[in-house]
């Protein structure tokens, strides 16, 4: 809530796996309690090829634990000679997290993308709980938006559908939500890669 | 052969000779050659370890396996030369194994195993007040590629395989394995190839004291040590190489 926590920006992410891949989604706006700091907030970022994460809470941690985590996950590329799991991924990011469980990074992710084992989405609490899932959102927006995708999601979806679905799922959030809104930035992942898309919300 | 004075190059492993080589390094190497046999296969159906062992008074435990180790759960390693450079690299390769299922929640790679022992390996090639392993290490297992041998040696240079041995009769071993070995050999095959080339190089007949086998299953995915009776039925299946032998 804004007036428990005026120094965390609030957010609406989301993450969906539908039949063709993975999408992430975040709004853009950064606001400090009744200030919007900025309507360009990038808060999705690209982890590896064909994995990505999409954040919310303080813009600070989560671009470094981004940063960290990349190059983690670079290393791990090269040293194994393969691409990363999902699950490898997210639980670099766990690790990083749970390390600093007393002075905790005040983010939350949902890391999304696709490898061997196919499709897939985990969400990640600031103490690095790792809850693998198909649809998630995270946030300030979330119980709204989460709203939303209980009642429409489906696991076969289309992308196209699927991308439908996230952009109605954060416009309604950030209809309500006074913390999020300016704007979504996308990444759809798929296996030929990744794609990166800003979406107006009108 | 005559006596040999020692160079300058000899004794700081540090130097270079001027031909560019590094003596100590090169020397690490005998304790491997002249170690017991140690063979490790990749195949369709998994991987084999087989290794000699020597017991050197009748009242050892010979059925505790010296020189056949547990890595992790889906890997295992054979080894050859100096014993107790041998286990420190065993150690390590084990507390690598755990810390990549702690940072990626994932078994550790064959390969990767394989680059991290040699990398301890090359620090002792290339500091002052050290001497190099005497040992040389054949790690096999199954991971996300499938079946996978490396071989890691004093000199920090790591190998895959598809066959390799190692030891006294590596000579002996590596031209039976270059004609007999096939990749799509099942386990029981291949535990037999195996078994036979070390009676190639073992003196008298295979013995429960004498040799220790073991199994990555491509099924099962998990290391599993032989049992003496296992063995005695592959040493049977062995014969089927002699019959083919015509050295």
């Amino acid at each position: 809530m804004a007036h428990e926590y005026p120094f965390i920006p609030g957010a609406t992410t989301v993450g969906v796996v539908c039949k063709e891949g993975v999408i992430l989604a975040a709004e853009k706006r950064v606001a400090y309690g009744y200030l919007v700091l900025s309507k360009a907030g990038k808060k999705v970022f690209k982890l590896t090829d064909k994995i990505g994460a999409a954040c919310a809470g303080m813009v600070a941690d989560m671009q470094m634990l981004a940063k960290e985590v990349a190059a983690y996950a670079s290393l791990h590329t090269m040293e194994t000679r393969r691409a990363a799991s999902v699950n490898a991924v997210a639980k670099v990011m766990a690790n990083i997290l749970f390390e600093r469980r007393l002075f905790p990074l005040l983010t939350q992710t949902i890391i999304g993308g696709v490898d061997d084992e196919g499709r897939r989405i985990v969400v990640l609490d600031p103490l690095g709980s790792l809850i693998p899932d198909k649809y998630a959102c995270v946030g300030s927006g979330a119980e709204i938006a989460t709203g939303v995708l209980e009642s429409s999601y489906r696991e076969d979806m289309t992308l196209e559908e699927a991308k439908e679905l996230v952009i109605r799922s954060i416009k309604v959030a950030t209809a309500r939500d006074i913390q999020s809104g300016d704007g979504a930035d996308f990444l759809i992942i798929t296996g030929e890669g990744m794609k990166e898309e800003a979406v107006e919300l009108k | 052969m005559g006596f040999v004075p020692p160079s300058a190059y000899d004794r700081a492993i540090t130097v270079f000779s001027p031909d560019g080589r590094i003596f100590q390094v090169e020397y690490a190497f005998e304790p491997v050659r002249k170690g017991t046999t140690a063979i490790g296969m990749a195949c369709n159906g998994g991987v084999v370890l087989a290794v000699e062992e020597r017991p050197f008074s009748v009242l050892q435990d010979v059925n505790v396996p010296q020189k056949l180790f547990q890595i992790d759960e889906h890997v295992g390693a054979a080894v050859a030369g100096l014993m107790g450079d041998a286990r420190i690299m065993v150690d390590q390769a084990r507390i690598y194994a755990q810390s990549n299922r702690l940072m990626y929640d994932e078994p550790i790679g064959i390969e990767v195993l394989g680059k991290r022992a040699g990398d301890i390996a090359q620090l002792y090639t290339q500091h002052a007040g050290v001497r190099p392993f005497g040992a040389s290490i054949i790690f096999a297992g199954i991971d996300k590629t499938g079946s996978r041998v490396f071989l890691s040696e004093p000199s920090g240079a790591y190998w895959g395989f598809k066959a390799v041995a190692i030891g006294a009769g590596a000579d002996v071993v590596k031209p039976i394995l270059e004609k007999e070995y096939r990749e799509d050999m099942n386990l029981d095959e291949a535990a037999a190839l195996a078994l036979y080339c070390l009676s190639k190089v073992m003196e008298g007949k295979l013995e429960p004291s004498k040799i220790k086998m073991a199994f990555v299953d491509k099924e099962t995915k998990k290391f599993r040590i032989l049992s003496w009776e296992e063995i005695e039925k592959y040493a049977k299946k062995a014969n089927s190489f002699k019959a083919a032998d015509r050295g």
